[in-house]
């Protein structure tokens, strides 16, 4: 530094003009991989979820021999297991928590348990012998469950990670002429 | 003594300042850019095994369809390429039944299904593995086992039967009497491998008034006495049988299902019929008086009915009536019928609550022709779907490995 007299008040300026700009540009590409993987780490864990939970709903549907009771957000049924046994379960909402209530056989482990957390939505829907709507569980021959997921730890609702997926199966009861 | 420290000597110029930056800010973003890219890397596999799976177990019940559709064959139309023939010629069956063949299903994947004898004569067991996208080196496989079945086929050796199910120390006894018919001799109406032995058989006694006539399949008699409960197991059907016939008769466009006394003045409809007791419950040798029924069958009837009738009760027939098929009743069964009608197939009375004796009594009104027909029985005159399929309860998706 020497020979140097310090830097003047513009040369301060214009330095710290570049540089916050430098800066801007930089947070700018950070915010937006920042942005990107939260987002796909959000849709990663909302799908997973939304899938699990579904294909275990589902697996136990399809081996359903009678939907005992019927209602939009909860479905109590006897399904038959990999052993022949027959086994009573009720999916219903509780919160934001997917619960499995297995009545029969009373299993070891403390009832209901979590299958998943964060759903958003549970739609159940049935139909007949002949495809057609209904609400009376003795006549129901197909389930049509809609999930919605959402994050378990809530976010804000503009977070890139606050996101929502929506899974969708129609499955006839196999053990129910 | 002058110093040599010069402690801002590398900052004379900022030159070297570019690098350190650039890489700084360059790692950051590779950071994140690999996370990102792990992520979004291993969602597709992830969905990808997932679709494996479904398109495995569609496979597999591929596999399943595939073997109800060959046992469907086998029993309707026996000379059908690819048809399983009934009963089995050998458990398992053939290729490509036998569990070990595999069928391609495209490129996409395939199965293979084993085809074997199951606890009952009309009870198959079926395994099905579905392979995505082959069974070479398989991503998903899916496997399936179920058993199947078909209405069952009583195949009764007797035009009129009586008894299997009467309370101990009770008598099922036959009654035939006036100028009724009960004949077992027409051979065309025999099933392949069926000879019945008798035109009436009873747990108890045949006795007859009047001139009946009974007339004997070949090698056999007009009347099989005293025969015991055993005897008549094979053509019974047991509480599970009668639960499925319930269930099936229960189903829109399957069949009808009726509680209580019925009275049918003129055919109901063809199929399957099940009457049931008006509590539902099954009927027993001490059910209550409340669960008491008969069925009443009469009128002058310009066509005929075909199907099974089969009631958890009694049955009382009379006027002129022409019904073509199986008449089941749980208790007493009274045929007095007359004029031009008359029942092909077989009536079955197994008697379960001693009320009176099994009757075929046409002696005030000339003539009720009971003609065997095994194959009426079987069919229900035509109305009663031979088609395997799952039987309930027994559909189960199992590990593969």
């Amino acid at each position: 530094m020497i020979g140097q007299k310090g830097f003047s008040a513009v040369e301060l300026l214009i330095a710290a003009a570049m540089t916050s700009t430098l800066m801007a540009g930089v947070f700018m590409i950070l915010q937006q991989g920042q942005n990107a993987y939260l987002f796909g780490a959000g849709r990663a864990e909302v799908q997973q979820t939304a899938r699990g939970a579904l294909d275990r709903l589902c697996r136990e549907l399809r081996m359903g021999s009678s939907v005992t009771a019927a209602s939009a957000s909860s479905v109590t049924f006897n399904f038959v297991d990999e052993n022949g046994a027959t086994v009573t379960v009720q999916y219903s909402l509780s919160g934001t928590n997917l619960q499995r209530n297995q009545t029969a056989p009373v299993p070891a482990a403390a009832q209901p348990e979590t299958v998943i957390g964060g759903v958003n939505a549970l739609a159940l829907t049935y139909f007949d012998s002949n495809n057609v709507a209904t609400t009376t569980a003795a006549n129901v021959r197909t389930v049509n469950v809609r999930l919605t997921t959402q994050p378990q730890v809530t976010t804000a609702s503009y977070s890139p990670d606050n996101q929502r997926a929506m899974v969708e199966d129609r499955v006839r009861l196999r053990n129910r002429i | 003594m002058k110093s040599d420290f010069r402690p801002f000597d590398g900052l004379v110029n900022e030159r070297g300042m570019a690098l350190p930056v650039t890489l700084i800010v360059l790692t950051l973003v590779t950071t994140l850019a690999l996370a990102f890219l792990v992520l979004s890397a291993s969602e597709p596999v992830i969905a990808a095994n997932h679709m494996a799976s479904a398109q495995a177990r569609a496979m597999a019940e591929s596999g399943v369809e595939r073997a109800l559709w060959a046992l469907t064959m086998g029993t309707t139309a026996p000379t059908t390429t690819g048809a399983v023939a009934d009963p089995l010629p050998s458990s398992p069956a053939g290729q490509p039944y036998n569990g070990g063949t595999y069928v391609a299903m495209g490129t996409i994947g395939g199965f293979t299904v084993s085809i074997a004898n199951g606890a009952a004569s009309n009870e198959r067991v079926i395994e099905a593995i579905g392979y995505v996208p082959n069974n070479v080196n398989p991503v998903a496989t899916k496997k399936i086992i179920l058993t199947a079945t078909r209405m069952k086929w009583l195949d009764p050796p007797c035009a009129i039967c009586a008894g299997g199910e009467a309370p101990n120390g009770t008598q099922t006894n036959i009654q035939i009497g006036g100028a009724a018919t009960v004949d077992a001799s027409v051979t065309e109406n025999y099933c392949n491998g069926v000879m019945p032995t008798a035109a009436t058989m009873s747990q108890g006694s045949v006795n007859t008034n009047g001139n009946p006539d009974l007339s004997a399949p070949p090698g056999g008699v007009p009347a099989l006495q005293h025969q015991s409960a055993s005897n008549f197991q094979s053509f019974l059907f047991t509480d599970a049988d009668m639960e499925m016939l319930k269930t099936i008769a229960q189903m829109p466009g399957r069949g009808t299902y009726l509680q209580g006394s019925q009275t049918f003045t003129s055919p109901p409809p063809n199929g399957i019929i099940f009457i049931d007791t008006p509590s539902g419950n099954p009927f027993t040798a001490s059910s209550p008086s409340s669960d008491i029924i008969t069925v009443d069958v009469h009128g002058t009837w310009s066509q005929g009915w075909s199907g099974w009738l089969v009631v958890r009760g009694s049955v009382y027939i009379s006027g002129n009536v022409t019904m073509n098929g199986l008449i089941y009743a749980q208790n007493d069964v009274t045929l007095d019928g007359t004029g031009g009608g008359g029942i092909s197939g077989a009536v079955i009375s197994t008697n379960r609550m001693d009320t009176q004796s099994t009757t075929v009594d046409a002696q005030s009104i000339g003539n009720a022709p009971t003609t065997y027909n095994c194959r009426a029985v079987r069919d229900g005159g035509g109305t009663i779907s031979q088609n395997w399929f799952a039987k309930p309860g027994t559909f189960r998706e199992v590990a593969t490995f």
